[in-house]
């Protein structure tokens, strides 16, 4: 039986947009689609959420591969994009609030770098998780299954006692081979809802956003 | 020091767009977003590239959740949305002069078993003879799990820190990195030029 409901952060929870963020530093409008690829789009950036890389040693990196004049923007974005605004997928919070009454438990598991220990006070809906499980704590990623093993064990929970709702379906795909029940969020709620009462997740049919 | 090439397929070597694939069958927007959607956007597709459910059956799962007036074109999508084959541009041409300069070239991709006959067609794959591709579905293996890429660096008797690895997904290409392995995520052929460049390799 369902008792756990773990929510991806970018994607599920947090709407998170890379242009958004860099037009929010300042960044002039040309100067935009080459920093959202080589910052947001880079190895370096999925390093940072399994703590491979340090954030210095990942804006150098970066830096080598931008014009001079880009490099601290790259910086900048790399370290300072939590500090901005954090805006909710619309619906997902009443979603979150629903399944909360119903008496799941929600978790919040997400590959994240540090920083989310910084931001995830802020992040829309927070307070109705009991715990966040972020892959940089672990240096581990969705969707490696020694991740979901981690934290099946750190948080005493057994797989078929767990949902999973990611917006990556690589992600769904590595909690179904740990035998954990997983939804993949495309950003259709009313999907989302009627996929989670098909698992047994009684959770209404219709809400804002759906 | 680098002596091995490693090269994704999927946007890298053949263009991979859903939404070219659909356009083809010239359906309304709606009808095709949801086949797209339906078709290649869910866990399905995952699973077939990993060899766990086979065409027939993600053809099977996406017919139960399409209208029946869209089977037919959900049929043509899974089992030819290869035709005809399209490349990315200025591929064929740099991996021609790795080849012909005597670079070691693999193939590692996250594709399902009929992948042995539509790579083929794409002109490209002449320079990846079947011995050195690496076909995730033959394998059950996916990347970016770490196995993947052990799995081919042992059959290819390649070690981690000679390889190169060029694929336009970040997360995989982190993957190669953790790994040992250097890793170039690919933006096109004009910076993937630069890339190699940088790295010292004569193109």
């Amino acid at each position: 039986m369902i008792k756990n409901i773990l929510f991806d952060c970018a994607g599920v929870l947090l709407d998170f947009s890379p242009e958004t963020v860099l037009r929010r530093l300042g960044v002039p409008g040309e100067d935009v689609p080459v920093l959202c690829r080589e910052v947001f789009g880079s190895a370096e950036w999925i390093a940072l959420q399994r703590r491979g890389v340090t954030l210095e040693e990942a804006a150098d990196r970066i830096g080598l591969r931008l014009p001079m004049r880009l490099r601290s923007w790259a910086g900048l974005a790399l370290s300072d994009w939590w500090k901005y605004p954090l805006e909710g997928v619309p619906g997902m919070e009443e979603l979150a609030a629903g399944l909360k009454e119903l008496g799941y438990r929600l978790i919040l598991f997400a590959n994240a770098d540090r920083s989310i220990h910084l931001y995830a006070q802020r992040i829309p809906g927070i307070k109705l998780f009991d715990s966040l499980f972020a892959s940089a704590d672990w240096k581990l990623l969705k969707p490696e299954p020694a991740i979901y093993d981690a934290l099946l064990g750190s948080l005493g929970l057994t797989s078929w006692e767990c949902l999973l709702i990611d917006a990556v379906p690589a992600n769904v795909d590595g909690a179904r081979r740990v035998d954990m029940d997983a939804v993949l969020f495309t950003g259709d709620m009313a999907r989302l809802r009627s996929e989670l009462n098909a698992l047994g997740v009684p959770v209404k049919l219709t809400g804002q956003g759906a | 020091m680098i002596k091995n090439l490693l090269f994704d397929m999927g946007n890298v070597l053949m263009r991979f767009s859903p939404e070219v694939f659909v356009a083809r069958l010239g359906l309304s927007d709606r009808d095709a977003r949801l086949l797209k959607n339906t078709v290649f956007g869910g866990v399905d597709w995952v699973s077939l590239d990993r060899g766990a459910i086979t065409e027939e059956e993600l053809l099977e799962r996406a017919c139960a959740r399409l209208p029946e007036e869209l089977r037919a074109a959900a049929e043509a999508l899974v089992r030819r949305w290869d035709e005809p084959p399209i490349s990315v541009e200025g591929m064929e041409a740099l991996v021609g002069e790795l080849w012909e300069a005597g670079w070691p070239l693999y193939l590692l991709t996250n594709a399902g078993p009929r992948h042995r006959t539509y790579w083929p067609k794409y002109p490209a794959s002449r320079y990846f003879p079947e011995e050195r591709v690496f076909r995730s579905a033959d394998y059950k293996q996916l990347k970016p799990e770490p196995e993947f890429y052990l799995t081919a660096l042992a059959r290819f008797g390649l070690r981690a820190e000679e390889c190169l690895f060029i694929d336009d997904n970040a997360v995989n290409a982190e993957a190669a990195v953790r790994l040992g392995m250097d890793a170039v995520v690919f933006h096109g052929a004009d910076d993937l030029r630069r890339a190699l460049a940088e790295r010292g390799l004569p193109v």
